[in-house]
């Protein structure tokens, strides 16, 4: 326990200490990151070389009396400044002469800021090779001080900076902060009790929690929206796990409520730039930390903060952080992306804007692409928005390709915020490695889709109200994936040219200077070789698109310490948690997403639907490397706690020729399944949901043996089905894929055993842990070489690489 | 608590069963196909371990070569030399444990993996396809091998610690080089960059070692608590676990005399004020403790807590009459408490990491200690180490007062910190009524069941269904 526990702590202190190297980026890179710095340019010299450097200068102007103030010489690089005396030696012992004399590359490791990034195997160590300047003087200051050799090794200055403050309201009872009675609520028209807020121009106020928040006067900016004064209640939900939103007060003014309805004890708020009325959350999506113990607690702050933290606003589950800290991260915009959001005015032409977000991996491209939607929702009334990204959706769980149309601003990570896809496909798996052109095709006609149903909506809704916002076009934009190299890369820019955007964001990582992993980024449109995979020569024509650059954000999430593979397991788990309307139906221009969620009972003890498998499915269809080897015996097997998708398919777009099947072969079971069987083309089937298969009836083994005599004498097979869906949108499927996706591990405990009783810890409804079916406790026993999964290193060094 | 793994087989029967049908008959194609499907399925319920992959590649293989379909050999021999390297780059990545590349051979050889088949892979690789018979052989000594090192070990788990005796080779021939190499360095400055491919390349060996010792640690893992922020995958977990094991078998070396501490008493000289090694010993032994450490996160911990471990075992010692001479040896105690010191030192710049070590050290001094100690000597190491280590924290400072003087009666002491854990004890019950409370209300409105007017779909109520495993179907009919 001891290490994990000092890993995490190591790993935290790496981060605090380039967080404080890297001010004002508001989050430091997390321990996996392995460039030092990710915020910069490639042009520009990255900050943490610089501060470097700078402290460098700081140290050699010190008297050099202190050896353990080490500078960050290379002294490898640094031989011409040595004179090498070829003595004689005294006291070299006879071990001495054993050494051989290798000459190898310098060693120029230079930690820096990686010196206490917790190694770790799957990860490439961060050896930013790149100390360039030379530092002489250092080496004579000290006979004794040789930890010039090793100049990784030196400490970087932890230097204190106040740079990181994330609010600067400044909380005082009754003068901007107003605890409603019942009756000033009322008059206001607000529901139950609030806290009114009063924000001045330079106010500041970063909060932790959920609440749903209304804008009483003026209007208020977070997370790239801009909230104007309205009776909208908005659900905020700010767990530590995702950047955590600051709301300060924004241009616009005027209310919504009169200024006369005002109770009198709150006539001097007015003065105010802003007015928000604060109400109380109460959300079960907290309860989803129970679940998924990596999230536990995320809604409020950590332990060792508990403490520090203030709660001004007498709104339980709501704090106000003051300070970045190694937990919480706020929101933060670096000046790229401002600019670049402030270029797209709405009024230069009112062609419909396409936008396009790229980046690799961990760059903030969600991130942008959230906050690029709430920006578009203060001018438009909706936006589309296309996710590409199967690893990490926005909106609904990973493994397919949406399209949503969206109305409100998104204020919280995506597990706060499972939807209905207006319009989704379903890949099955987070990456689209296995079936790329069976990706394309979904992101494809999904362009399609929304190029003709969706762009320019042909009926007028009864927006009376909002009449500063357009409701005539509906802009999109798409987020793509962060396989942004080799064939990832090849299928984004196949997407951009489906697409055709009007405005290409593209985030840059600095590129780290040792490795030149990605070449000069290709210009758009440019040309691969012409090898292209999915590419012939026509679509690589050049666009004319705006091209905008931005620079990468860290993710804060992963310096929280939570991986990608976290957050796909929450979006899963609060997707077969949640409970959307019932009778709700997305499709045109609704946005149904899911505001409650069941949390009082593990998914094994929610009562499933039993599906008779041949009444209810036409077909069902298995995708996925690998997926063509599986016989018709083993299919029960196959998916028997299997996630799969729900597909909606046009009349005749799927062969249903049981005659055929029959004909050919006894089926072992009435399970609709044939062997290399494809998923229906996307162009004529459309995915609605996700169901998870919890059980498959067993045909007796003296029905099984019966069955080769007699064809006719098939057992019926019931699957047991948990699905958040409403009814109507079941009735239309009959087709089920299963691809690649697993149920997290999370989904398949008992959440109700992990705390307080040691005893039953791991039991699953009564059954003891070791009888659990499919899931192995601890180790592989001793000596079994090979039980583990297959384990990729990427960042093995080689000799001479040190 | 650690997370468990998905794995496809309900129960280690089926594996067993599985087992038995490959390695049944040779000759029982039907069976061996029956093994090949049960397998493909399995493989996409869930990813499978690395050994079952490689035997369902190798199968698949062997049938079809039984079978004798195949229009060219070529494709067999490809086959062949396809499945039989991935097996054996299957079994040797995770092992590449260390930050630099072993040799393939060298793990292999830790592993069992004869030799040739080594070879073979590489010669699959990158030279010229072996042939057919050659291939057959190796497929056939690569099955064997898989039933002995990774389905009977599974399906009959033994206690075995036979296992984990295989050797470490040793590390002071190393430690020794790289002290002297240091003497004559620390010397003559100038001396520095004609030896400094050497420092490099005992470094790296070094870093080998600790990377040989980690493949040879085969802990058994028990419980480790609830990790916060484990990823789902575990693995990471028994990477710590082995990382921390062979750290401490690297500290114990560092710990023997004339390595960190000097062989002749004369020689251990520390500054009394400030409770550090002499100088020539920081600058003998820094270098190398900040290069492990910066690669290794843990190494201050374990550092500490090992030779922290050494001054206990001194002290309970001298209750026990026969103290054996070399352990009896005040001023190595002292030294080593300075190295202590020094460790925690180092972080002094990183102000959370430099208390928490503190914390840390005094902890496992308290732990250690425990009962049996009633008085402490006042002038042995650990009280000195204490001392300086608490200095200017109050909170330490109290407990180093409650070790050194031990309040007669043994009486609960009463922190500012137990008020906190109370209050979580509390949240922690109150949070499970609340939690019982908010399920027994849901209960009755589920039981409500609707009905459904789709084709093939039934809403359950609840007396026709109990709860079970995911992947258990029940029904009370």
């Amino acid at each position: 326990m001891l290490s994990a526990v000092a890993a995490r702590k190591a790993a935290l202190a790496a981060q605090a200490e380039r967080q404080t190297l890297e001010s004002p980026t508001p989050s430091g890179s997390g321990s996996t990151t392995p460039a030092p710095s990710r915020s910069e340019t490639p042009k520009r010299k990255s900050t943490v070389q610089k501060s470097r450097s700078a402290t460098k200068k700081i140290k050699k102007s010190q008297p050099k009396s202190m050896p353990q103030q080490t500078t960050t010489a290379d002294a490898f690089r640094d031989q011409t400044d040595i004179i090498v005396v070829q003595s004689e030696d005294d006291g070299s012992d006879d071990a001495m002469s054993g050494l051989e004399e290798f000459d190898e590359g310098p060693s120029d490791r230079n930690g820096g800021a990686s010196t206490r990034r917790a190694w770790s195997p799957s990860q490439p160590v961060a050896d930013s090779s790149d100390e360039d300047s030379v530092d002489d003087e250092a080496e004579n200051a000290n006979p004794l001080d040789i930890s010039t050799l090793f100049p990784h090794l030196s400490h970087p200055k932890q230097v204190p900076t106040d740079d990181n403050v994330l609010s600067t309201f400044e909380p005082v009872l009754d003068e901007n902060v107003f605890i409603l009675t019942e009756d000033e609520c009322h008059q206001l028209g607000l529901e139950g009790n609030a806290t009114l807020v009063g924000l001045d121009a330079d106010d500041s106020v970063c909060v932790l929690g959920t609440c749903s928040l209304v804008v009483l006067h003026g209007s208020i900016n977070l997370l790239g929206a801009t909230i104007s004064s309205s009776t909208v209640k908005h659900r905020v939900y700010a767990p530590r796990s995702a950047p955590l939103p600051v709301i300060r007060p924004g241009k616009e003014t005027g209310s919504m409520v009169h200024a006369d309805k005002f109770p009198p004890r709150l006539r001097d708020a007015l003065q105010h730039k802003a007015i928000i009325a604060l109400h109380e959350l109460k959300t079960d999506v907290v309860g989803l930390g129970r679940i998924c113990r990596t999230f536990e607690g995320v809604f409020e702050p950590s332990r060792w903060q508990k403490s520090s933290i203030e709660a001004p606003f007498d709104i339980p589950g709501l704090y106000m952080i003051r300070q970045q800290s190694r937990e919480c991260h706020a929101f933060w915009m670096p000046p790229s992306w401002s600019k670049a959001l402030d270029m797209l005015s709405p009024n230069d032409n009112m062609i419909c804007g396409t936008y396009i977000i790229k980046g690799p991996k961990n760059s903030g491209k969600s991130t942008f692409a959230r906050t690029l939607t709430n920006h578009l929702l203060s001018t438009y009334k909706r936006v589309a928005f296309l996710e590409c990204d199967l690893g990490q959706s926005e909106f609904t769980p990973g493994g397919m390709v949406s399209l949503n149309v969206i109305s409100s601003p998104i204020l919280g990570p995506p597990f706060t915020h499972p939807t209905l896809p207006n319009r989704a496909h379903f890949i099955g798996s987070t990456t689209p490695r296995s079936s790329p052109s069976h990706y394309l095709d979904a992101v494809l006609s999904l362009i399609q889709a929304y190029r003709l149903d969706i762009q320019t909506p042909t009926l007028d809704f009864d927006d009376s109200e909002d009449e500063t916002l357009i409701s005539d076009v509906i802009p999109i934009v798409v987020n793509t994936m962060g396989w942004s190299k080799g064939l990832g890369f090849d299928l984004t820019q196949k997407i951009e040219s489906l697409l055709e955007p009007t405005d290409i964001f593209d985030i840059h990582t600095p590129v780290r200077e040792e490795y030149p992993t990605s070449i000069a980024p290709v210009g758009i449109g440019g040309h691969n070789n012409g090898y292209g995979a999915y590419h012939d020569q026509s679509t690589m024509d050049a666009t004319t698109a705006r091209v905008h650059v931005l620079d990468a954000v860290v993710s804060s999430s992963s310096a929280a310490g939570y991986t990608p593979a976290d957050h796909r397991a929450i979006n899963i788990l609060s997707y077969f948690h949640a409970r959307f309307p019932i009778d709700a139906v997305p499709g045109g221009f609704n946005q149904v997403n899911a505001t409650e969620w069941d949390v009082s009972r593990p998914l094994c003890a929610q009562l499933p639907y039993k599906v008779d498998c041949s009444v209810a499915f036409d077909k069902i269809v298995l995708t996925g490397a690998g997926s063509e080897d599986v016989v018709e015996e083993e299919i029960a097997r196959v998916l028997n706690g299997a996630i799969v998708g729900f597909i909606k398919c046009d009349p005749g777009a799927i062969d249903v020729d049981i005659g055929a099947q029959s004909s050919r072969d006894a089926p072992p079971n009435d399970i609709p399944y044939t062997r290399q069987f494809s998923p229906p083309s996307p162009l004529s089937s459309e995915c609605v949901g996700l169901g998870l298969i919890r059980g498959v009836s067993s045909p007796s083994p003296a029905i099984t043996s019966t069955d080769h005599a007699s064809p006719e004498g098939l057992s019926k097979t019931y699957l047991h089905i948990l699905t958040p869906l409403p009814h109507t949108l079941l009735a239309q499927t009959r087709v089920l894929v299963k691809g690649e996706m697993e149920l997290p591990v999370w989904g398949m405990l008992d959440f109700r055993n992990f705390e307080g009783k040691d005893v039953d810890m791991g039991d699953v409804v009564g059954v003891e842990r070791d009888n659990v079916p499919y899931l192995q406790w601890g180790k592989a026993p001793d000596g079994a070489l090979g039980a583990e999964k297959r384990r990729v290193r990427r960042n093995l060094m080689r000799r001479g690489q040190m | 608590m650690r997370l468990p793994r998905r794995v496809p087989w309900s129960s280690p029967a089926e594996l067993e069963q599985l087992c038995a049908s490959i390695y049944g008959d040779e000759n029982d194609i039907d069976s061996k196909i029956f093994a090949i499907n049960r397998i493909s399925a399995w493989k996409v319920i869930t990813s499978l371990p690395h050994a079952l992959e490689s035997t369902l590649a190798i199968l698949v293989v062997i049938v079809h070569d039984k079978r004798q379909e195949s229009f060219s050999k070529l494709l067999l021999r490809q086959s062949y030399a396809n499945a039989i390297l991935r097996l054996v780059n299957g079994l040797v990545d995770p092992l590449q444990v260390g930050t630099y590349a072993r040799s393939i051979t060298s793990i292999a050889q830790q592993l069992g993996i004869p030799n040739w088949l080594v070879e073979l892979r590489h010669a699959s690789t990158h030279e010229d396809l072996p042939s057919l018979d050659l291939l057959r052989e190796a497929a056939r000594q690569s099955m064997a091998w898989l039933l002995h090192n990774y389905f009977l070990p599974t399906i009959n788990p033994l206690t075995n610690a036979l296992h984990s005796s295989s050797t470490v080779r040793p590390l002071s021939p190393m430690l020794k080089m790289y002290r002297n190499t240091m003497k004559v360095v620390t010397r003559d400055a100038s001396l520095v960059s004609q030896y400094k491919s050497k420092l490099v390349n005992l470094m790296r060996d070094i870093e080998r070692w600790i990377a040989e010792t980690k493949v040879v640690a085969n802990i058994s893992s028990a419980e480790f608590g609830w990790i916060g922020h484990s990823s789902v995958d575990s693995i990471p977990l028994d990477e710590d676990v082995k990382e921390v094991w062979a750290l401490e078998k690297f500290c114990d070396a560092l710990a023997e005399k004339g390595m960190l501490v000097p062989l002749s008493r004369k020689k251990r000289q520390y500054s009394t004020d400030t409770l550090t090694p002499s100088k020539t010993s920081i600058a003998l032994w820094d270098p190398l403790i900040e290069h492990v450490q910066a690669i290794h996160p843990d190494f201050s911990y374990v550092f500490c807590r090992r030779f922290c471990s050494i001054l206990i075992t001194s002290i309970s010692r001298d209750d026990v009459p026969q103290t054996t001479e070399t352990k009896n040896d005040p001023s190595y105690q002292d030294y080593i408490a300075c190295w202590v010191v020094w460790m925690i030192q180092i972080w002094r710049e990183d102000t959370p990491t430099h208390l928490d070590l503190k914390r840390y050290v005094v902890s496992v001094l308290m732990k250690g200690l425990g009962h049996e100690v009633a008085d402490l000597p006042s002038r042995s190491a650990i009280v000195t180490l204490l001392k300086k280590i608490s200095a200017g924290q109050r909170e330490l400072e109290m407990m180093t007062q409650l070790i050194i003087n031990r309040p007669k009666a043994s009486v609960m002491v009463w922190k500012p910190d137990d008020l906190e854990v109370m209050k979580e004890r509390h949240n922690i019950l109150q949070s499970y009524e609340s939690f019982q409370a908010t399920s027994n209300s849901t209960e009755p409105a589920a039981t409500t069941s609707q009905q459904i007017s789709i084709p093939g779909w039934h809403a359950m109520d609840e007396n026709a269904w109990r709860p079970c495993p995911i992947g258990v179907y029940k029904e009370n009919r």
